[in-house]
C-alpha cells in the first residue's frame, strides 16, 4: 500500500534530492546550534534583570526566544518550500510533467509540502529538546507531543501562504513577496524574540490579526505553563486561515490557467 | 465510437503574434504523423496545445477517449529531470505523478528493449545527452498512453538507439492502435510510415 502511495514517493524523492547536497543538509543542523548558542549567551546577558514582560515565561528567555525562532524556521520553511519546488521545476525543464500529471494539480502540490512539514516539525522538537536541556528547565514527554499538535493546527495559514507564494513563482519567476512580507510579519509582530506586551498599544493590534502570533501564545502556554487544556480561538485558529487557504487555492488555480495561456510556466 | 483526436478552429496567438489560425485537423488513432514546417510555423505550440500545456485562445479539441489521461508528452529538453538522483529514482517519482497503478516493470521491460538496464543506478547528471534523451523518452513511453507526442525528442539520439525506438513506436501503432505525432528535423521512419502534416 505505501510502496503506491504517491505522498511517500514525494517525501522520499525530497529527502533524497535534499540528501544530495550533504553540506547543506548537515549544515542546517548545524545552523540549529549555533543559534542555540548564540541565544543562550544572549539571554546571559540579562539574567539577572527579571522584566516584567517574561513574567509570564519562568523568566527564561532563552526558551522564549527558541521557541520563537524555531517556529518561525518551521513556518519559513513550510511557506519557500512550495515556492523553492515550483522555481527548480521551471529552471530545470519539468514543470510541465508536473503541472499535467493526472492527479490533481492541487494535491500533488500538497504532497510536495509533506516533507518540508515533517522536516520542520523534526528541527522544531530537537530546538526544544535542545533548549529544554541547555536551560534545564525540563518538559515532559507530553508536552513535544502537544506542540507538534498546535504545529500542526498551525500549520493551515501558512500552507495558504506558501499556495499565494507558489503562485507569484509560477507566474512571475523570480518574484516572491507573499515570503518575504510574511516573514517580516511575523518577526516584527507575532513575538518570535520579543513578546508582544513589548510593542505599543497600535501595533499590538496588528498581532492580534496574524494567526501566528496566537499559535505561538499557545505553543508558550503549553511549554511553559504545563497547560493541558487550551481554549481554541476559533476566528484565529480556524476561520482565519480557512479564508486564506481557500482564496490561496484560487490564485494559485488562476496562476496555473495563465501560464497555461501565456505559455509561460517553463520559460524560466 | 471513432478512435480520433479532433481539433477544430484552433487559434494561438503569443503577444499578438498569431502562431495557429483556425487550425482544424482529425487525427487517427493507429497512425503516425510527422507535423512539419520551418522554425517558427507553431510545431512545438500545436503539439503542447494537443497536451494540454498551453489553452488555445479558442477552439475545440475532442478524443473518443479521456484526454489529460491518455496523452504522452516528451520534449525536446533531455536535462528535465533531478540530476542529484538515479535513474530509477527519477523514474519512479516522475511515473508515479501520472499513473496510481504504475508498476516499475514496465520502465524495466523498456530500459532492456533498449539495452540501458545497467543505466539504472546511475546518477542522471552522468548520463550523456543521449542517454538522458532516451530515459526523457523511457518517462513518456512507460505511460501506456493512447496519444504519444515526440517534440523533437530525437537529436541525440544514436543510429543504434533511433531503429530501436522506430520499431517500437511502429509495434505501439499497428499492435496498440496508438496516436503517434512527432515533430523533428532527423527522420527515424521511413516515409511510407507516417502522414506529413504542413504546417
Amino acid at each position: 500500500m505505501m510502496k503506491n502511495n504517491f505522498i511517500f514517493k514525494q517525501i522520499k524523492k525530497d529527502f533524497l534530492w535534499e540528501f544530495s547536497y550533504k553540506i547543506s543538509f548537515y549544515g542546517q543542523f548545524l545552523g540549529m546550534f549555533l543559534t542555540l548558542i548564540t541565544f543562550f549567551f544572549l539571554s546571559k546577558t540579562f539574567e539577572a534583570n527579571q522584566s516584567i514582560h517574561l513574567n509570564a515565561y519562568a523568566n527564561n528567555y532563552f526558551l522564549f526566544s527558541i521557541i520563537g525562532i524555531a517556529f518561525l524556521d518551521h513556518c519559513s520553511n513550510l511557506v519557500r518550500s512550495l515556492s523553492t519546488s515550483i522555481r527548480n521545476a521551471q529552471a530545470f525543464g519539468y514543470i510541465d510533467t508536473i503541472l499535467l500529471s493526472q492527479r490533481s494539480t492541487i494535491f500533488v502540490m500538497f504532497c510536495m509540502l509533506a516533507y518540508p512539514y515533517i522536516k520542520g516539525n523534526l528541527k522544531f522538537i530537537l530546538y526544544l529538546l535542545f533548549a529544554s536541556l541547555i536551560s534545564d528547565f525540563p518538559l515532559p514527554l507530553h508536552t513535544y507531543a502537544l506542540a507538534s499538535l498546535i504545529l500542526f493546527c498551525s500549520s493551515l495559514f501558512f500552507l495558504g501562504i506558501a499556495f499565494l507564494s507558489g503562485a507569484f513563482v509560477l507566474v512571475y519567476k523570480q518574484a516572491d513577496p507573499t515570503n518575504y512580507l510574511i516573514n517580516i510579519l511575523i518577526s516584527l509582530f507575532s513575538g518570535i524574540i520579543y513578546p508582544v506586551t513589548v510593542l505599543p498599544g497600535y501595533l499590538q493590534a496588528i498581532s492580534e490579526i496574524i494567526p501566528a502570533t496566537y499559535s505561538l501564545d499557545l505553543l508558550r502556554s503549553v511549554i511553559f505553563n504545563n497547560d493541558l487544556v487550551f481554549k481554541i480561538d476559533l476566528i484565529n485558529g480556524l476561520f482565519t486561515p480557512l479564508i486564506i487557504v481557500i482564496i490561496s487555492l484560487i490564485v494559485f488555480n488562476f496562476a496555473i490557467t495563465k501560464v497555461k495561456k501565456d505559455g509561460s510556466s517553463g520559460k524560466y | 465510437m471513432v478512435s480520433e483526436l479532433v481539433l477544430t478552429e484552433i487559434n494561438k496567438s503569443f503577444r499578438k503574434k498569431q502562431v495557429l489560425k483556425n487550425f482544424s485537423y482529425t487525427f487517427e488513432l493507429n497512425k503516425i504523423y510527422k507535423i512539419m514546417g520551418p522554425n517558427g510555423s507553431g510545431k512545438t505550440t500545436l503539439l503542447k496545445i494537443i497536451k494540454g500545456i498551453y489553452l488555445p485562445d479558442s477552439g475545440t479539441i475532442k478524443a473518443s477517449f479521456e484526454l489529460k489521461e491518455n496523452i504522452s508528452y516528451v520534449d525536446n529538453n533531455p536535462r528535465s529531470f533531478f540530476h542529484r538522483l538515479t535513474v530509477s529514482e527519477n523514474l519512479e517519482y516522475f511515473l508515479s505523478l501520472n499513473k496510481p497503478d504504475f508498476q516499475f516493470v514496465l520502465v524495466e521491460e523498456l530500459m532492456d528493449f533498449f539495452e540501458i538496464l545497467n543505466l539504472r543506478k546511475k546518477l542522471f547528471s552522468d548520463l550523456s545527452q543521449g542517454q538522458m534523451q532516451l530515459i526523457s523518452i523511457i518517462r513518456g513511453l512507460a505511460n501506456k498512453s493512447k496519444v504519444i507526442i515526440l517534440d523533437e525528442s530525437f537529436s541525440f539520439l544514436d543510429k543504434n538507439i533511433k531503429s530501436k525506438l522506430q520499431s517500437f513506436l511502429i509495434d505501439q501503432q499497428t499492435e496498440k492502435k496508438n496516436l503517434i505525432l512527432f515533430s523533428s528535423h532527423d527522420d527515424i521512419f521511413s516515409k511510407s510510415n507516417f502522414i506529413e502534416l504542413k504546417l
